[in-house]
């Protein structure tokens, strides 16, 4: 037994529904590493929202990939898709109050409820694909119980190999 | 993206009358399979100029922004006409709920320690 971080892999065809399968896989592995309910419930919500995301704008039948790692003080979540990419800095925060008057009408805010639910997000798009990184951090009383050897990097992995390749 | 047959999400409503206010139970999914169905299923309520309209999320299983997107349309439209949407047993789904803004809209039990 080793306090090394814990990496897995699930590949998913962009089919509407198939991501219930890593998100069951993930809120395990986060109950298992100690994050309270409410918290396990934020890393299930915003992973939905990005494999959803990944599925519903897949422009081809390559597989989705979520990559998962677990390090003793947190839970980096990457979902990695051959989509033809999109701007970050495009997507505005919500109006609340201009929604207040005339509602959505069409699709959700996705992006804004991931930033809302995870402690650290960051995006990486071209028109090869989307790679959306998503950090949680266990609470520092957790911490305290577990080996303290390692921090979570700023950086967990090797951006660059997650990207879709052409 | 692709259709499977037995991975297809569902969502079943059932609905509880009483006078001027109807109850309606959600089960399963709202995802984006199911969103269309929903928003369909709602707007004949919606258009009777009801009182309130209860939806009961006890029997939700998944939640996604669209379907919580299309909760806030229909609160829009219920507030418009001079109803009300009421949301109940919102249990796990809370956070995601105000997150977008829907306690804005709709009445929603108290959410403690969210901070917009």
């Amino acid at each position: 037994m080793s306090d090394k971080s814990l990496k897995l892999q699930i590949s998913i065809p962009p089919v509407e529904g198939i991501e219930d399968v890593p998100v069951a896989a993930v809120e395990a592995l986060a109950s298992k590493m100690g994050f309270e309910p409410n918290r396990v419930q934020d890393i299930v919500q915003a992973l939905t929202e990005a494999c959803v995301n990944a599925i519903l704008y897949s422009t081809s039948e390559m597989d989705v990939e979520v990559v998962v790692t677990a390090m003793h003080n947190g839970l980096i979540l990457e979902v990695c898709d051959r989509g033809s990419g999109f701007d970050p800095d495009s997507i505005k925060p919500p109006d609340f109050k201009l929604i207040s008057e005339v509602g959505v009408k069409n699709g959700g805010f996705g992006l804004h409820m991931i930033r809302e639910l995870v402690d650290k997000v960051e995006i990486e798009s071209s028109e090869r694909g989307t790679v959306v990184r998503m950090s949680t951090f266990l609470p520092d009383s957790t911490l305290s119980n577990s080996a303290p050897n390692s921090t979570l990097p700023a950086h967990p992995s090797d951006s660059s190999s997650l990207m879709p390749q052409p | 993206m692709t259709h499977s047959s037995f991975l297809q999400d569902e969502l079943k409503i059932s609905e509880q009358i009483d006078g001027d206010r109807v109850i309606l139970t959600l089960f399963g999914a709202l995802s984006v399979t199911t969103v269309p169905y929903f928003r369909q299923a709602v707007q004949p309520y919606l258009e009777r100029n009801l009182a309130v309209i209860v939806l009961d999320f006890e029997g939700v299983t998944k939640i996604v922004s669209r379907g919580v997107g299309a909760a806030i349309d229909m609160a829009v439209q219920a507030k418009k006409q001079g109803g009300k949407l009421r949301l109940e047993n919102v249990g796990k789904y809370g956070r995601s709920l105000y997150i977008q803004g829907v306690h804005l809209v709709a009445d929603v039990p108290e959410l403690e320690g969210f901070e917009p």
